[in-house]
């Protein structure tokens, strides 16, 4: 998968917790989850159990910690999948 | 020591208590050593929900005391260890009528803990009631001279919590600080900063807000 096409697919696990619809059709890697597309930070691991079943992965302490924002959750998914590989 | 404020609220209506109680969503920030705490007798009756946003409160809060004076600092619950919870003498009833304001705790029943972020040690009050469960940092154990206030909203969306958040702080800030034209700005780091008109007022605040609830701590200058 390459870094857009996960783009893409993190749109729709974002999607249940936000409600800034235009804000998440525009994220790019520099978007953060809270203060650009507004979740809450008690959904944060809400987000990192639907991508772990999403993208069949297990995310770690310290990779979750990185998710802050668009970027870092594409590092996250990409260092993950690649794993199986 | 540093002066700061730090609080979280979780609405409990929220909450997915099939997830919460999952050992593979609790465990993504509570450690081994934190869940046997759950093993004392003195919280029996606490539903293991609870204890999990009890512990996510706790450790919020005290991310947001600390990052107020470290700017880039990234939450990461599993580096803030919950190490000591002291329950209520008794189970804690429905909860007071909200709106609450008030100075320190009092005589609410409270949930205390003692929390380890790096080199430091930081203590949380937290109540929980029927409806929700809300926290407040300090970086030593007596919550005297905290104010904190909880009131239910309308709606539960972002921009409405805020405004909502902002306007119940406000009006007790210009109570207590004798100050005009007070308004809230988030700095770079996403930490709200008080102001009196163009001027910053050295007030330290924290601003939460979840579901229908919203809720804030100040620390009396």
């Amino acid at each position: 998968m390459t870094r857009q096409e996960i783009l893409t697919e993190l749109k729709k696990v974002l999607s249940p917790y936000t409600l800034e619809k235009d804000a998440l059709a525009n994220i790019d890697e520099s978007t953060n989850l809270i203060t650009d597309l507004k979740i809450n930070s008690a959904n944060l691991v809400d987000i990192i159990i639907d991508a772990e079943s999403k993208y069949n992965i297990e995310i770690d302490y310290d990779s979750a910690d990185k998710m802050v924002n668009v970027g870092g959750c594409i590092d996250v998914i990409e260092e993950k999948t690649n794993q199986q590989i | 020591m540093i002066e700061s404020a730090g609080n979280d609220i979780i609405d409990l209506a929220t909450i997915n208590i099939q997830r919460t109680t999952q050992k593979r969503f609790y465990t993504k920030f509570i450690t081994g050593t934190e869940t046997l705490l759950y093993s004392n007798p003195n919280l029996a009756n606490l539903p293991f929900e609870h204890f999990v946003w009890l512990l996510w409160s706790a450790k919020e809060s005290v991310y947001k005391f600390v990052q107020r004076h470290q700017s880039g600092l990234v939450f990461s619950p599993s580096k803030i260890i919950i190490t000591q919870i002291i329950p209520p003498a008794s189970t804690p009833g429905a909860g007071t009528v909200l709106p609450v304001e008030t100075l320190g705790f009092g005589n609410q029943q409270t949930y205390n803990m003692t929390v380890v972020f790096g080199a430091d040690v930081f203590y949380t009050s937290s109540i929980i009631t029927t409806g929700y469960i809300h926290t407040a940092a300090n970086n030593h154990q007596s919550f005297d001279r905290v104010h904190w206030g909880v009131r239910q909203v309308a709606q539960s969306d972002a921009a409405f919590q805020s405004l909502q958040v902002r306007k119940f702080i406000l009006d007790k800030l210009a109570l207590v600080t004798h100050k005009n034209n007070l308004n809230i700005v988030k700095n770079s780091g996403g930490c709200p900063i008080l102001f009196s008109g163009a001027e910053e007022i050295n007030q330290p605040l924290s601003l939460a807000h979840h579901g229908h609830y919203v809720a804030y701590v100040f620390p009396e200058k």
